[in-house]
């Protein structure tokens, strides 16, 4: 498949349909590819940007976690909290991109920001959605068993909602790895977002289409690492009933 | 602690303006086995909530002397642990991990689930489920078990063996044990005592002792003839006799075409 692409691309290059300018020929890319590495500015990038979305995927993991479990847990904290939850999450967190260049200036922080907002609400109203829906017998089960308070949260609440959960991080991580190239376009200085900005600034589509490249591959194996974790064998039972 | 592991003395319950349990009075003798039958929608359910203590009755006094356990009707398991993970839950307050582990290997060999101790409930039979529930209730020390419907979710077959294997694995562990059912040949094949509750709010309407040892064929003329008694006392055999004389009253809301079959097929 990859190779029947690439021969694809190569034919439409070299029909010249298009002025070389506008689409570079795949022996072009490689050139650039080449000349990226040659320069570190290609490995620069991956690094920034993986930092980011690490660090703001990290941030709504741990924040959004216990939030949506106070409101899967108690029926007040829903209710109060579930419209703002509902109104963030359907606002794009690029509409945001203003206000993170104000507030964090350039650098990490607004990609990180922006980031984060594009996993939060998403997360948290999953966690709340999954612990709403544990079956009671598993409670009522613990509580037979002697669990209570943190062992109740450790020992059922947690467990229960992985499956869940895990198909969630998946969704989000994809998301996130999106928002990062948007937010690095006007509030970075690096990363492959601005890499991407700044090759459309040179006219050097060639690079352009080593970063998309490079984007595309490295969203992928994101979504394969976090595939990996629904072969745990205590969360196969989520997807296999 | 009273001499009975269990003791229900005028236990009432309500939900608001619903009655569902009135003034009920029931002792269970240490070894035991007593079931609870009755109409459906009768207060079942709020019985044993209230055994196990999940509910507090709203008049009345319940005793329990000592450890208790449930078995559930289907999907009492923990998906995200092993049949081992399990069966150790119930194990929990043993505190020597090498005793433990013996205990733990005792109680798989006892449900005959060798070999399955690292799977999953997933990957398990309804049957086998059911046979790792009840090897979770009776690990450790528990005196009573509370089987709520525990093989209603079977195929006709496999209740049939389960009941047995209920019985072998009592014998080698004797428990006091409470078995609430809508099965009323479960009840007949199993119990020493089986209770009859009325519509809501429930009273005892009967009850019936069976003095037959245990494992008992379904088709003994014993437990043939307490099947027939419950029916009785259910009020069953006074509707069967009805329509066969063509004075049929179906249940309301039932077409009489439906009560047909459903009667035919019993």
């Amino acid at each position: 498949m990859v190779a029947a692409a690439v021969l694809v691309w190569w034919g439409l290059s070299a029909a010249n349909l298009f002025p070389p300018s506008t689409f570079p020929a795949p022996t072009a890319v490689a050139g650039a590819f080449q000349e990226e590495l040659r320069k570190g500015r290609l490995v620069n990038d991956m690094v920034a940007s993986l930092y980011r979305v690490t660090w703001g995927f990290a941030l709504a993991v741990l924040l959004s976690v216990p939030l949506g479990l106070l409101m899967g847990h108690y029926a007040a904290m829903r209710s109060a909290l579930l419209p703002v939850v509902n109104f963030f999450r359907n606002l794009s967190p690029l509409a945001w991109i203003p206000f993170a260049v104000l507030w964090f200036k350039v650098g990490d922080n607004p990609s990180i920001f922006l980031i984060f907002l594009s996993s939060f609400f998403t997360m948290t109203l999953a966690v709340m959605a999954a612990v709403a829906n544990i079956p009671h017998v598993y409670f009522q089960v613990g509580r037979d068993y002697g669990m209570s308070g943190a062992r109740l949260l450790t020992g059922i609440t947690l467990p229960a909602i992985m499956p869940q959960f895990i198909t969630t991080l998946r969704v989000t991580a994809g998301v996130a790895w999106m928002v990062v190239v948007a937010a690095e376009m006007l509030a970075g200085k690096d990363g492959l977002g601005f890499a991407i900005w700044d090759a459309r600034n040179g006219l050097r589509t060639d690079i352009l289409v080593c970063e998309m490249i490079v984007i595309g591959l490295i969203g992928v194996c994101i979504d394969r690492l976090v595939v990996r974790l629904t072969m745990l064998p205590s969360v196969r039972w989520g997807y296999e009933r | 602690m009273s001499v009975n592991p269990l003791r229900l003395e005028g236990v009432s319950h309500r939900f608001g303006e619903l009655e569902v349990i009135r003034d009920l009075r029931l002792d269970v003798a240490s070894g035991e086995f007593v079931a609870i039958v009755g109409p459906s929608g009768c207060g079942k359910t709020t019985l044993l909530n209230l055994l196990s203590g999940h509910y507090e009755p709203s008049a009345g006094r319940i005793e329990r002397g000592g450890r208790m356990r449930m078995v559930y009707q289907a999907d009492g398991l923990l998906p995200w642990l092993t049949v081992a993970g399990n069966i150790g839950l119930g194990l929990r307050h043993v505190p020597d991990p090498a005793e433990r582990d013996r205990q733990l290997q005792s109680l798989i060999g006892l449900i005959g689930l060798q070999g399955f101790a690292q799977h999953y409930p997933h990957q398990l039979s309804g049957g086998m489920r059911q046979r790792v529930e009840l090897a979770r209730a009776i690990a450790g020390e528990t005196d009573v078990l509370l089987l709520d419907e525990p093989f209603s979710a079977l195929d006709y077959q496999t209740r049939l063996r389960m009941r047995r294997e209920l019985v072998r694995v009592l014998e080698i562990r004797p428990r006091t044990v409470v078995l609430v059912t809508h099965d009323i040949e479960e009840a007949a094949q199993l119990a020493d005592r089986v209770v009859v509750l009325t519509g809501r709010p429930s009273r005892i309407r009967a009850e019936l002792a069976l003095d037959l040892p245990r494992p008992r064929p379904l088709t003994h003329p014993v437990v043939v003839d307490a099947v027939q008694r419950i029916l009785d006392e259910l009020g069953m055999q006074e509707e069967d006799a009805a329509f066969e004389l063509g004075h049929a009253q179906p249940p309301s809301g039932e077409p009489a075409s439906l009560a047909l079959t459903a009667r035919k097929q019993q």
